[in-house]
Order: C-alpha cells, then sequence, then structure tokens
C-alpha cells in the first residue's frame, strides 16, 4: 500500500506515503511525511484495507505532522476495532500528533505502545 | 439591396456562430486551397454575408479581405438554397452590373454553394472564381457542396467548442457563487454591537471557491453573550451543510440551557442522531463561551469540544491558553464536555481560532500555538488589533495556509 500526495501540495511539501508490512497476527501501517486533507484518501484507502483480526500498528515514527482529518481516521479505525474484535496500537508518536490526539481525548480511546528507540 | 426573406433571423444566425472578424483559420484555409487547385481555379472563398458587406472567412487567390454586398454573386447566393452557378457574368443579367465583373477585377465565372445552418438559415457561401468564363458539370456541383458541407461542420464544431466552453464557465460561476452564498450564511452578517464588549472576526477561505466547514458565531442571550467558533471536518456541501446545522443547534440549545458545556452536549447528541453505520463522517469541533458580567469584568464560561485552546491576553500583554480537552462533537455518545471559569477584566482581551491558525507552515515549521502567541505579542490593544496580527501573519512571506482560518476577538471594556 504505497501513496503519494503530490498533486494537491506544492513541491515544497513532503508528501505523504504509507508502507505496510505483514507479520504474523500483525499488519504494520508506516505513516511518512505530513498528513492533512489533500492526502487523506491515502490513509483511508489504506484503513479500509485493514485487516478484520489480530492486531493493526501504526507506527507514526516518521509522520511529522497531522491534522484533525487524520484524527477522524483513527477514530473510525478505533470504532471499527472495536466492533470487528481486533486491535488497534499507535506507537512512535511525534509531539505535534500526540497533542492533536489528546486535543480530542482520542489518547484516551486508542491503545498507544510505548515507543522504541530508532 | 436585395434581402432574404427573414433577414433579422439570417443575421442573428451570422452573429450567433461569432466568425465574423476572426483571425485566419487553417482548416478554412485548407479548403478554400483544396477548392482551387481541384477545380482548376485562381480564386476560393469562404465568404459570411454581413449586414451590409460580404465578409471573408479565407480567401484564396485574392488580397481582398470583404467586399460590399452588391447584387450579383454572394449576396445573391445565399439567397437560395441550391447552387447559384454564374458561367459568364459579362453577358449574365443577374450579374453584369456588379462592381466584380464589371470593374477591374473582370471576374467571369462563379460558382457558389450557400453554407445553411441546421436552422436554415444561409450564413455564407464557399465559393470559386475565375476570370475565364467556364461551366460545372453536376458531378463538379455535387464536390463543391460536399466541401461547402465541411465548412458548415467546421463552423458547426467550432460554434459547439465555444458553446461548451461558455456552458462550463457558467457552471463553475454558479458553483462558486453557490459556494459564497453558502459560506455568507454559515458567517453571522455582522457582529452585533454590545455594550462593554468589543469584538472582531476573522475569516480567510483557503480556497475561495470551495466551502470549508469553519464558523464563527456570536449572539446576546438573556443576560449573557455568547461566542463560539468551530470547524466541521471535510470541505464542499456535506461539511457545509453539517456545519450550518452545528452553528443553528447551537443557537437553539442556548434557547434552552445556559451552560457550554450543556450546548455541547446537545450538539453532540443532534450530531450522532440518525448515524448511519458506527463510522464517523463529520465531526465538530467548537470552542463556546458565555461571558456574563460580574464584579466590574466578565465572567467566561469556557467548554470545548476538541477544539485548540483559546488565547487570554490579558491586559499587560501577556497572554495564556484556556483549554480543557474533550471529544469533538459527532463522535462518541459517552463525550463530556467540561467547564472552565475566568474573569476577565477591563483590557483583557479573549481571541478563538481555529486550527487551519495552529497548522499554518512558517519557515520555522508549523506555526503551532506558540507560534499564535508570538504574532499576538505584537499587536495592538483593540480586539480588532488581534485579528489584524492574525491577518498580517498569514501574509507574510513564506507562510503557508493550506486550511479554511477563522478567529473572533474580544475585550472587555
Amino acid at each position: 500500500m504505497q501513496g503519494t500526495a503530490g498533486e494537491n501540495g506544492g513541491p515544497e511539501q513532503p508528501g505523504f506515503e504509507i508502507t505496510r508490512v505483514e507479520l504474523p497476527d500483525t499488519v504494520v501501517l508506516s505513516l511518512h511525511g505530513e498528513l492533512d486533507l489533500s492526502c487523506i484518501h491515502v490513509f483511508e484507502a489504506a484503513a479500509q484495507d485493514a485487516p478484520r483480526t489480530g492486531t493493526l500498528l501504526l507506527d507514526l515514527r516518521d509522520l511529522e505532522f497531522m491534522d484533525s482529518t487524520g484524527i477522524r481516521v483513527i477514530m473510525n479505525l478505533q470504532l471499527r476495532a472495536d466492533a470487528e474484535g481486533w486491535a488497534l496500537v499507535l506507537t512512535n508518536l511525534q509531539p505535534q500528533v500526540l497533542r492533536m490526539l489528546r486535543l480530542c481525548r482520542v489518547d484516551e480511546r486508542v491503545r498507544i505502545a510505548a515507543s522504541e528507540p530508532p | 439591396m436585395i434581402h432574404p426573406v427573414d433577414e433579422d433571423g439570417r443575421l442573428r444566425a451570422v452573429r450567433r456562430y461569432r466568425v465574423l472578424d476572426t483571425p485566419p483559420d487553417g482548416a478554412f484555409d485548407r479548403i478554400t486551397a483544396l477548392a482551387a487547385r481541384h477545380f482548376g481555379v485562381p480564386i476560393s472563398i469562404v465568404s459570411i454575408v454581413d449586414t451590409d458587406r460580404i465578409w471573408f472567412k479565407s480567401h484564396h487567390g485574392v488580397e481582398v479581405a470583404q467586399v460590399s454586398r452588391e447584387p450579383g454573386l454572394c449576396a445573391s447566393a445565399i439567397l437560395q438554397d441550391e447552387p447559384w452557378v454564374v458561367e459568364n457574368a459579362a453577358i449574365d443579367p443577374r450579374t453584369l452590373a456588379n462592381p466584380l465583373v464589371a470593374g477591374e477585377l473582370g471576374l467571369r465565372f462563379y460558382a457558389g454553394i450557400p453554407l445553411k445552418t441546421a436552422d436554415g438559415y444561409n450564413l455564407g457561401t464557399l465559393c470559386i472564381i475565375d476570370k475565364e468564363p467556364r461551366s460545372m458539370s453536376v458531378q463538379e456541383t455535387s464536390t463543391l457542396s460536399d466541401m461547402a458541407a465541411i465548412v458548415m461542420d467546421e463552423l458547426e464544431l467550432r460554434l459547439n467548442a465555444r458553446s461548451v466552453i461558455e456552458q462550463e464557465r457558467q457552471l463553475r460561476e454558479q458553483a462558486e457563487s453557490l459556494a459564497r452564498e453558502l459560506q455568507a450564511r454559515l458567517l453571522p452578517p455582522q457582529l452585533p454591537d454590545l455594550d462593554g464588549i468589543e469584538t472582531a472576526a476573522l475569516y480567510l477561505p483557503a480556497d475561495a471557491a470551495v466551502v470549508g466547514g469553519d464558523f464563527y458565531d456570536l449572539f446576546a442571550m438573556r443576560d449573557s453573550v455568547f461566542l463560539a467558533v468551530g470547524d466541521v471536518s471535510g470541505k464542499g456541501s456535506a461539511a457545509a451543510a453539517v456545519t450550518g446545522m452545528a452553528r443553528h443547534t447551537i443557537r437553539s440549545a442556548a434557547l434552552l440551557a445556559d451552560s457550554p458545556a450543556g450546548i455541547l452536549a446537545t450538539l453532540n447528541e443532534a450530531m450522532l442522531f440518525g448515524r448511519a453505520g458506527i463510522e464517523i463522517e463529520h465531526f465538530c469541533t467548537v470552542l463556546l463561551g458565555r461571558a456574563q458580567a460580574a464584579d466590574g469584568g466578565l465572567l467566561l464560561t469556557l467548554s470545548s469540544a476538541g477544539h485548540p485552546p483559546a488565547m487570554l491576553v490579558r491586559a499587560d500583554g501577556t497572554a495564556d491558553e484556556l483549554h480543557r480537552a474533550s471529544s469533538p462533537a459527532g463522535c462518541y455518545p459517552d463525550a463530556s464536555f467540561e467547564e472552565q471559569n475566568v474573569l476577565l477584566e477591563p483590557g483583557d482581551r479573549l481571541l478563538l481560532f481555529t486550527d487551519g491558525l495552529i497548522d499554518t507552515r512558517t519557515e520555522d515549521g508549523v506555526l503551532e500555538v506558540d507560534g499564535v502567541k508570538r504574532w499576538v505579542a505584537r499587536a495592538g490593544s483593540s480586539a480588532q488589533d488581534l485579528v489584524d496580527a492574525l491577518r498580517y501573519g498569514l501574509s507574510e512571506p513564506g507562510v503557508q495556509v493550506h486550511d479554511d482560518v477563522a478567529a473572533l476577538a474580544l475585550k472587555v471594556l
């Protein structure tokens, strides 16, 4: 699962990309770059393909920015995980992303795993 | 001058094709060159008959670009639907007086096919001309008619292309005016004049043609003034519809309840009402304040639904964030909204804004609330000064705004 969002932003925009790794019982989606309205469809498409069992791990180590549209996708992933009985885990949150989650108190509704050293 | 029966209608048709006085066009020039070569004549013309002149869209073998509307040649050819053939103009009573025949040019042979529109008007002709008398076979007349039909096809193509472009332009203008209309209804037409406070607002759409979800509102009710800034997720007409609903729900809820947290709880319920499926389509972040006169100043009760902090700028210039985290409205049935109370003294100012402001990119990275503090620190002392400081900051070189920005400022007098 890969995608970029160059067409809506200027050349100075770092863009947004998702890489997917499948481990036994866990799918890891690593988000890279900056996530806003212009590239939210990339994240939404990846979220639609989320597994219906096991664990979905969102590695946000390289997610430098996320606006409120990204929060909505994470909220919906958690609602689906609760309804379908699988687990959503976020890890390696950058300060701005963590602030966004706290602002909406989503940090209380999703599991945030301890960050691993890079 | 000789005229067809419905000359007014014919002239309207000529205007509709908007071909008069247009620059040369390769397609028509190729047809006249082809006709001249095929029939072995020196001159071939695509003519359009105007009110009092005959204008040449393409003229092969002759320099003049238009002639007067004298009877005999093109002007007569458009009077009927058949090919107009003059084998020897010098002896033909229809043409012998025509200046092009009698004069220096001394034309002798003319064959013109009317360029007939779908609604039956002859715009002009495709004609071939020789300085020697000659005749036209039935087959040759039929070939020239086919070439005239190609000219007409080209004219139709251009008319259609123009009308498609025109339709697209009209659609775009309609969409833009609808967007502006919707947006105008999401914002108060003007801020009300309220005793004891001064207010100012800012609304900067990232894209004027796309309706955003940002809104602000300010209204007096009973002994209170309510102020709100909100942002519905997403863009476009669907987000705009939710935005209108959110703003009116806040006003309606304020009629029935006094507490900002209670009003946000009502908004949350209203947005969740009738949700299809488990997923959140639109949510709304809101910062809602109620101000009441107290102790020579204003008692502010503030409640947030997942919205960025408010900024309290004291009379001495110190700036503090006012914030209680909570879920945005429209996400969770079990969301709870907290309140915080602050006493505003005369000279104190309050600034509410949407996340488009703090998400703004500057040369030093994302602006964040700290960046807003820096911008506010250099503002003058009025409510308008606060808003102007934001407007100025957003217009600085190197600053990129990716989202709509709405802001509302209040000063205690």
